[in-house]
């Protein structure tokens, strides 16, 4: 016990310098792979192929980012992507928002049994309804378009996002909506000028989900998508690892993978501090 | 339906003719007002639910019961599909794979992520460059994160994890990674350890709010940082480790992407890394036995619903929420 206690401001010192010791250690095989990849995708077809390993190409073929995108309708695939990611967003955070506050604020006879029935969703596995969901599908004359992977999103967007901002929501003091009642504010307007506004964070956390999850979604474009000139960015870059599997162009695969990659790093650098705070805030915790 | 008996209720009793009911006649107008803008506002997921999930699952359980292949009609053959399934190799397997993977990997992914978090929490010089790095691979699209390790363990001396390990002598030969049945599941389970980050803002945030002064007094009382770890924050953060269990079991039942990716490049090696998923999926989308592959996704279901079940109702016992404690 005394020996802890002379320990103590040693302590303070040795413990932060051995944990930034243990996470430079751990980061090593966390950061090395996004290294590798655009190592690998800067070499030529010979240096992939030869020993001893090339760690850093001699001369880097930044050309290869060019003629990966050229193998296939990127651009194409980029802009399907990009509608998705939008209208999936949108309507994740509308419609996930509008019922958060509906189970959170509002008391209305059968609002638990609903609520239970969205949280029993979230594990039922998607490939039970999908089965079903694409002979209706196939049946409305929707396969091979985007709605079967839009319209969902404006149903409700997802039980854990519900979930999510419910919780945040509770959070939330109720004297901000009082105030605004007494005003004659209708339900709408407390939820659309004070609700909303207050939970910007866990807005951004949703979006950021819904952006992340659609952008890299790969199953159900697999399955609805089926024609070559309608696939999403990340089937696309499917495609191409197939195409080139034969070992000719390991390169130009580790390139459109970077591609893929680029836009939800970048995205995650500028959400990273709501994110953190939406988690934080959310209660997730407790 | 409730308020409208309360009136009726009050009116009987002639209460409501009182000025001092009038408040509460009023609020049971209120009532109904809030029952009508409840069902406003959640009605996008009330369709969600019965578009979604309650029609598709009536006929998805009803289709397991028929030979439906899309083409031509299809009539009912009672349990034949699920009879045949059990007695499928490549399914018993393709459970056996599941199981294997969802048991190690998720307590694994937990764990490294909770010790990733813990050495964060210990106000650690770039805390936030760090927790940047170890969240990064979170965020990369599946398909890109497999095709790159798929590159990385590469079987041949040319992959970058053999040379290195070749160089350093931790092997004679290379590594045979996704080529072997035998070491297949364990590559793709280290290389899943690369998103253990996910967990770790979470548990993050789970080791955040355990309020400093229970450190404080444990410290005054002499207990060394294990212990202080082991009897104040493990309890303390049990609705966390809940949480991210379940979490985390649910998602690893569900993985396809991986192990479809896995599965395409290089040819699941005897079906090693063929998760039920990718089963499901294979009978449906390629041979189309809809009737056959749906009895196999309820199959799924129903494990992972008597393993949640299980996980909730011995939740009581290990998980101890705040209130409790205080």
């Amino acid at each position: 016990m005394s020996i802890q206690k002379r320990k103590k401001p040693l302590g303070r010192y040795l413990i932060p310098a051995l944990a930034f010791l243990g996470l430079v250690i751990l980061a090593v095989p966390f950061v090395f792979p996004f290294f590798w990849i655009l190592s690998s995708a800067l070499q030529t077809t010979t240096e992939q192929y030869s020993l001893p390993l090339t760690w850093w190409p001699k001369i880097p073929q930044w050309h290869n980012f060019i003629v990966a995108w050229k193998t296939m309708p990127f651009g194409l695939y980029l802009w399907h992507s990009v509608v998705l990611v939008f209208f999936v967003t949108l309507g994740t955070v509308l419609t996930s928002a509008l019922c958060a506050y509906g189970f959170a604020r509002i008391r209305f006879w059968g609002r638990n049994v609903i609520f239970m029935a969205v949280m029993a969703t979230l594990m039922l596995p998607s490939t039970v309804t999908l089965i079903p969901l694409y002979l209706i599908m196939k049946h409305l004359g929707w396969l091979d378009t985007y709605y079967p992977l839009i319209v969902p999103a404006f149903f409700g967007g997802g039980g854990y996002n519900i979930f999510l901002l419910r919780q945040f929501m509770l959070g939330i003091p109720q004297e901000l909506e009082a105030a605004a009642r007494i005003d004659g504010a209708s339900r709408f307007g407390l939820f659309y000028r004070i609700m909303l506004p207050s939970m910007k964070p866990a807005l951004a956390v949703v979006a950021w989900g819904a952006i992340v999850g659609t952008w890299s979604d790969f199953m159900l474009p697999l399955v609805y998508l089926t024609s070559i000139k309608k696939l999403t960015f990340t089937l696309g870059l499917y495609a191409l690892s197939q195409a080139s599997y034969s070992g000719w162009a390991n390169q130009l695969t580790m390139a459109m993978s970077i591609i893929s990659m680029l836009p939800v790093i970048i995205g995650f650098f500028f959400v990273q501090g709501w994110l953190i705070e939406g988690i934080n805030l959310t209660g997730l915790s407790r | 339906m409730v308020s409208r008996a309360s009136t009726a209720e009050k009116l009987a009793t002639g209460a409501g003719l009182s000025p001092s009911n009038k408040p509460s006649r009023l609020f049971s107008v209120a009532k109904r007002q809030d029952l009508i803008a409840g069902y406003l506002f959640v009605l996008p997921v009330i369709l969600g639910i019965l578009f979604w999930v309650l029609i598709p699952m009536v006929l998805s359980l009803y289709y397991s019961f028929t030979n439906n292949s899309i083409i031509g009609s299809y009539h009912f053959i009672g349990l034949e599909n699920y009879k045949t399934l059990f007695q499928s190799p490549t399914f018993i397997q393709s459970l056996q794979v599941t199981f294997i993977y969802v048991f190690i990997s998720v307590p694994l992914n937990l764990l490294v992520g909770l010790v990733i978090a813990v050495l964060l929490n210990q106000r650690v010089l770039g805390m936030r460059v760090f927790r940047t790095l170890f969240y990064l691979p979170v965020v990369v699209p599946p398909v890109a994160g497999t095709l790159l390790w798929n590159d990385m363990f590469s079987a041949s001396q040319y992959g970058v994890v053999n040379s290195i390990l070749l160089s350093l002598h931790l092997v004679k030969t290379p590594f045979p990674f996704f080529t072997e049945p035998s070491t297949a599941m364990f590559s793709f389970i280290v290389m899943g350890l690369w998103s253990a980050g996910g967990s770790m803002l979470i548990w993050l945030a789970g080791l955040k709010s355990v309020p400093v002064e229970l450190y404080e007094a444990a410290r005054v009382d002499g207990a060394s940082s294990w212990k202080r770890f082991l009897l104040i924050t493990i309890p303390l953060i049990t609705p966390t480790i809940f949480f991210n269990m379940i979490m985390g079991m649910i998602g690893a039942f569900q993985t396809f992407t991986t192990s479809f990716v896995l599965g395409g490049v290089t040819g699941s090696p005897l079906g090693a890394l063929d998760l039920i998923n990718v089963y499901i999926y294979r009978h449906a989308f390629s041979y189309f036995q809809m009737g056959f592959a749906s009895a196999a996704a309820w199959v799924l279901f129903a494990i992972t619903f008597v393993f949640s079940l299980v996980l909730f109702l011995t939740s009581g016992r290990w998980v101890i929420y705040r209130g409790e404690v205080e």
